[in-house]
């Protein structure tokens, strides 16, 4: 029962829509689509699918996901989110700095904040256009990358790249501050290999003539 | 043109990213070039083992799907210069590389460096396929209990099913004084099964477990018992003959001093 909570199958008018709850591996969802679409395999052949979100799942794993149904069952991709990813691309190639004069703000407010309850562990990503807040611990090997500012309400020992899309002026902040890596933009620090006395405070990493200054806040 | 080595055992947790860490530090001692890979994809390890963490921008995967060169993905030690860390991915699983793909890089590092290390991930599956395709020679690890020398045996097996010829193996971990009770398995057993020659013997030492945690390889100029079975190893690998440790000697040493103070018979 659990199991077939965490994928949703829907109708739409536009065709299919699946959505993935769980904080899954790849493999393990495909299992898990893979025992739906065996109960009633008539049905989905050749479905069109109007939209697939899984939000635990980064941009190549589902790029991935959607080609294997398309390999394997003969779905056609149709999705929202393959639009939204087009529109990403493109906007990648536009200069940064472009984007951060003239609308900077509006993108955050297309995107949004995308929040997430609970520990980020080894392995898992959480990619996001827009801000991104944690409200949990990030574990070492665990990775944010967000095209906006990054919080984490709790111990970020992982890697934090915030700004992926040209915004310079992002930030990191954390209750406490020790990343493995912290990426603002194109810059990137690590952390020093001595372990020094670290701060146990809030702190905030933003850019300062391309170097990553963290200050308590 | 240098040579590709997999570090590998079946069973986990018996020191294959130790050894791996460790040999190819040794190695770099004796002036070679080195490349240490990690295998595992998806459960990395041996970049902390080694220090090395917070040096990764890009891994294996991102040279093999073409995302950065191969140079780029090279992290150099801390230590030694000419040791350098291909990491794996964590975001990913075994999939996402092929053997082929594999050998490919395996033989594109071999133009570079005098030793490409590979550390195998546990298991059979499609990581061990991966990690032993474009080896030359492979390095099987072992612990002295009937469950890792089981699958030892059973590596050995598909190593040779797999072309890789002659083995050559390192029994880790292993207890001195329970070896000389009788409690565990000595080495001359170890050998009747498994029928392989003996590259070296790494006795249990607790410097594994601080070295492990600091990411400072035990074979980096420590005086641990280990470090320097590492080392030895590491000379063994070059083709240099090095008389094995004799593991007896330090104990007798302790024994007989007891002796003279009297604290023993």
């Amino acid at each position: 029962m659990e199991e077939n909570k965490s994928v949703e199958f829907k109708g739409t008018g536009q065709g299919l829509a699946i959505r993935v709850h769980l904080y899954h591996e790849n493999q393990q969802i495909k299992d898990i689509i893979q025992q739906r679409i065996n109960e009633n395999p008539s049905f989905y052949k050749g479905a069109t699918v109007a939209d697939l979100t899984c939000e635990s799942l980064s941009e190549t794993s589902k790029k991935e996901l959607e080609q294997w149904l398309a390999d394997e069952y003969g779905m056609i991709i149709n999705s929202k989110s393959n639009g939204a990813r087009i529109k990403q691309d493109e906007e990648k190639n536009i200069l940064p700095r472009q984007i951060l004069k003239n609308d900077s703000f509006e993108e955050n407010k297309e995107y949004g904040t995308k929040f997430v309850e609970g520990t980020l562990r080894s392995g898992q990503i959480i990619e996001h256009p827009g801000d991104v807040v944690i409200i949990g611990d990030v574990n070492p090997g665990a990775e944010i990358s967000a095209g906006g500012n990054i919080v984490v309400m709790g111990i970020l020992r992982g890697i934090a790249h915030a700004g992926i899309h040209g915004k310079t002026d992002a930030f990191v902040a954390a209750s406490v501050l020790q990343p493995t890596q912290l990426r603002i933009h194109q810059t990137i620090t690590r952390s020093p290999d001595d372990v020094l006395d670290r701060s146990k405070n809030p702190e905030i990493a933003k850019l300062k003539d391309q170097i990553i200054c963290v200050e308590p806040f | 043109m240098g040579e590709v080595l997999v570090i590998t055992s079946g069973k986990g947790g018996v020191g294959k990213t130790t050894t791996t860490a460790n040999l190819g530090t040794g190695l770099a001692q004796l002036g070679k070039k080195v490349v240490v890979i990690d295998a595992d994809i998806g459960l990395r390890n041996l970049d902390v083992v080694l220090g090395l963490e917070n040096r990764i921008v890009y891994d294996l995967v991102d040279v093999v799907e073409g995302t950065c060169r191969l140079k780029q993905a090279l992290i150099k030690d801390k230590r030694y210069p000419e040791l350098f860390l291909l990491p794996a991915a964590q975001t990913r699983d075994k999939n996402a590389v092929s053997p082929e793909q594999m050998k490919a890089l395996n033989d594109e590092l071999k133009e570079i460096f005098d030793y490409v290390l590979v550390d195998c991930p546990a298991g059979i599956e499609q990581g061990f396929r991966n990690a032993i395709s474009g080896a030359d020679k492979a390095v099987v690890v072992t612990t002295p209990e009937i469950s890792a020398v089981r699958d030892a045996d059973r590596i050995i097996g598909l190593l040779e099913a797999a072309e890789l010829r002659n083995p050559k193996l390192i029994i880790n971990r292993l207890k001195i004084d329970m070896v000389r009770r009788g409690d565990m398995m000595n080495i001359e057993d170890m050998l009747d099964i498994l029928a392989i020659d003996l590259l070296g013997v790494v006795p249990d030492d607790q410097a594994i477990v601080i070295s492990t945690n600091r990411g400072e390889p035990v074979a980096d100029g420590s005086m641990s018992q280990a470090g320097q079975a590492f080392r030895n190893i590491a000379r063994r690998i070059t083709g240099e003959e090095v008389p094995f440790l004799d593991l007896d000697l330090q104990d007798n040493l302790v024994h007989r001093l007891k002796k003279i103070l009297g604290f023993a018979k």
